[in-house]
């Protein structure tokens, strides 16, 4: 700094004033002169520290992390900037590393999925699989939304007994793979919580907080009158473990409505609780891969007793319909059998009965009708066992009174007889003498009514 | 070995969690307070040869606006309520929140507690008033975060209350 040692009486020109600069700082005053321009004017700074900048930004980068701290921002900026103004450049920059990566993911998924749905196959036929669909139609739900909850991994890994009022803990229970914090604490806290939402939102009276879910993460409550039953479920909630909670607070309260209202502090006296709350600590694991092992070869096991089911069952629908195909024909011959018997004339079937696996025929014949044993005989029952028991009558039927006619009188080949309705027309010829004999002994015949011999010539003969 | 709810009530800043926290096992943070409004906190103790653990239900400071929050009071065997005694204002919140508090539960067992007690010379609570409350009966304790002093002190008087309370209403209905 310079001072006067005497008062200034003028101040100092310019040009004074510079050649005094100068011969203060001598040549090095123009270059420092230029280098104060330089800094002050951005363009030809930048100019000056262009040559150097990546190497002093290199430089710095190896010696600490300040520098990625600082770009950091600024770089996510940017690339903000970036893709709202124009997404597109970013978008084909990434294009080449996106596709692969979705590519992979898609992958993993898929074949775990067909895993899974291989081993839901080979399950179809199973009773497993049955009470599935089952529950599917009661339920309303697809199957393949029953199976794939059956089949994915959950454990259930903490269950809290919490006294309603106080959020006391009465019993807590802890899966043996599962870490839990203070439970006390937690079932305070959860009480809490759950007075905080129904002072803050205007609910139902006496409803309560049913679940809390984060990520996987699923806290189920089921709600009696004096406690309240809490699990943590990690993984998708199983289907059926709400009811099972249901019925188990609805249990608990039957049990202990007394010691719940009224209760004194001493959490002891719910020991005996803990075999309930043990059901609702549920767990499905994926399995390691020795249980993996044991289950393929279980699947290949089953694949093989599902073939011999595929040929044997042919063969029992096949022994089946053949049974079945027996049974008529035997029905069917059977009621033929009936039939020739009633459709034969002088016979008459009364009653025809299978008994103890014995046919019975009973029923009335003309002695001089077809015996009805013959006409077994000629059926296809003619080896089963056949009881018969026909009883003598008198049949008036044309034909039976024709032979009884013939038993009577011998009837020559030249007479031609016919009974129709009582009526008996002779045609041809024969002796005198025959007709003679004729005329004595026809009418006597029970059956024939009119005789008509017209149409019948006398013949000479003796 | 028993457990009980207890609260823990006062005005803003009459340091009512910090003068618990060095005697508590804890696992919230404070932030429960302005979020949910209670934060727990668990004290184990043996009084009277009988193991106890005492649920602490530590609820965020109340002004004279706002009314306690009953819900957190449910089931409660026994409560504190702190003050502050550089600041007497705190001590009129303190008997209106134990007013209130009394309409909800009913007759149970609680301590007036003093905090900041150690700060002597800033000492602006109406002496005469406390005097007249400890005569009618009410347990009125002096403590300090900073020392210490009378936070066992408050937990033991609170719990012996309570059983004895307990046993009382036991031999009651005995009686009956």
């Amino acid at each position: 700094m310079l001072t006067h040692s005497q008062p200034p009486k003028a101040s100092l020109s310019e040009t004074e004033l510079e050649t005094l600069r100068l011969l203060l700082l001598g040549p090095e005053y123009k270059e420092l002169l230029q280098h104060k321009q330089m800094l002050e004017n951005p363009e030809r700074l930048s100019e000056h520290l262009s040559p150097a900048i990546s190497q002093a930004l290199q430089l710095r980068a190896k010696q600490d992390g300040s520098l990625q701290k600082v770009l950091n921002p600024l770089i996510t900026g940017a690339l903000l900037d970036s893709v709202s103004e124009d997404p597109k450049p970013i978008a084909d920059a990434l294009y080449p590393v996106m596709g692969p990566a979705i590519r992979k993911s898609i992958n993993s998924t898929m074949s775990q999925m067909l895993n899974t749905f291989n081993e839901l196959l080979e399950q179809s036929v199973s009773p497993k699989a049955w009470r599935w669909r089952f529950d599917a139609w009661r339920t309303g739900r697809s199957y393949a939304e029953v199976v794939l909850m059956q089949n994915l991994v959950y454990q259930v890994e903490q269950v809290f007994l919490i006294h309603k009022d106080t959020g006391l803990l009465l019993q807590h229970l802890v899966a043996d793979t599962a870490i839990s914090k203070d439970p006390d604490m937690v079932s305070g806290m959860l009480t809490a919580i759950q007075d905080f939402i129904s002072d803050s939102f205007s609910v139902e009276q006496n409803s309560g907080l049913d679940s809390l879910r984060l990520g996987d993460l699923t806290v189920l409550i089921e709600h009696g009158p004096s406690a309240v039953l809490a699990v943590v479920v990690r993984g998708p909630v199983p289907q059926g473990l709400q009811e099972t909670l249901s019925e188990a607070i609805e249990e608990i309260h039957q049990q202990e409505n007394q010691k719940l209202k009224q209760y004194d502090g001493n959490p002891a006296q719910f020991e005996h609780l803990r075999p309930t709350l043990t059901r609702c600590l549920k767990t499905q694991k994926r399995d390691t891969p020795e249980a993996e092992q044991k289950k393929s070869k279980a699947a290949k096991n089953t694949k093989i007793s599902m073939r011999l089911l595929w040929v044997c069952l042919p063969l029992l629908m096949l022994a089946l319909a053949y049974g079945v195909y027996y049974s008529s024909n035997k029905q069917a011959n059977w009621e033929a059998l009936q039939h020739s018997i009633q459709s034969e004339p002088g016979l008459i079937l009364t009653q025809a009965v299978k008994q103890d696996g014995v046919y019975h025929l009973y029923g009335l014949a003309d002695p001089l009708a077809t015996k009805p044993v013959d006409l077994v005989t000629s059926s296809a029952l003619s080896d089963k066992p056949l009881q018969l028991a026909f009883k003598p009558y008198l049949s008036l039927e044309s034909d039976i009174v024709l032979k009884r006619l013939n038993q009577a009188l011998l009837i020559p080949n030249s007479v031609n007889l016919t009974l129709q309705n009582g009526i008996l027309t002779v045609k041809g010829s024969a002796t005198t003498q025959w007709i003679a004999e004729f005329k004595q002994k026809a009418p006597m015949l029970a059956g024939i009514n009119i005789i008509n011999i017209n149409q019948l010539r006398a013949t000479n003969g003796s | 070995m028993i457990q009980k709810k207890i609260c823990l009530l006062g005005a803003f800043a009459v340091g009512k969690t910090s003068l618990i926290v060095r005697y508590v096992d804890s696992l919230f943070s404070d932030k429960y307070h302005t979020t949910v409004g209670v934060k727990i906190d668990k004290k184990q103790l043996t009084v009277d040869d009988q193991d106890l653990t005492l649920m602490i239900w530590d609820l965020a400071g109340q002004d004279e606006l706002t009314r306690v929050k009953t819900s957190y009071l449910r089931g409660v065997s026994g409560y504190i309520i702190v003050a502050d005694v550089t600041r007497p204002h705190s001590l009129d919140i303190a008997i209106n929140m134990h007013k209130e508090t009394r309409e909800f539960t009913g007759d149970v067992p609680f301590i007036l507690a003093l905090n900041k007690s150690d700060l002597t010379d800033k000492w602006l609570i109406d002496r005469e008033a406390v005097e007249k409350l400890r005569q009618e009966g009410v347990t009125v304790i002096n403590s300090s975060a900073k020392t210490g002093e009378g936070v066992e002190d408050i937990f033991e008087q609170l719990s012996h209350q309570m059983l004895e309370s307990k046993s009382a209403n036991t031999t009651k209905a005995a009686g009956n």
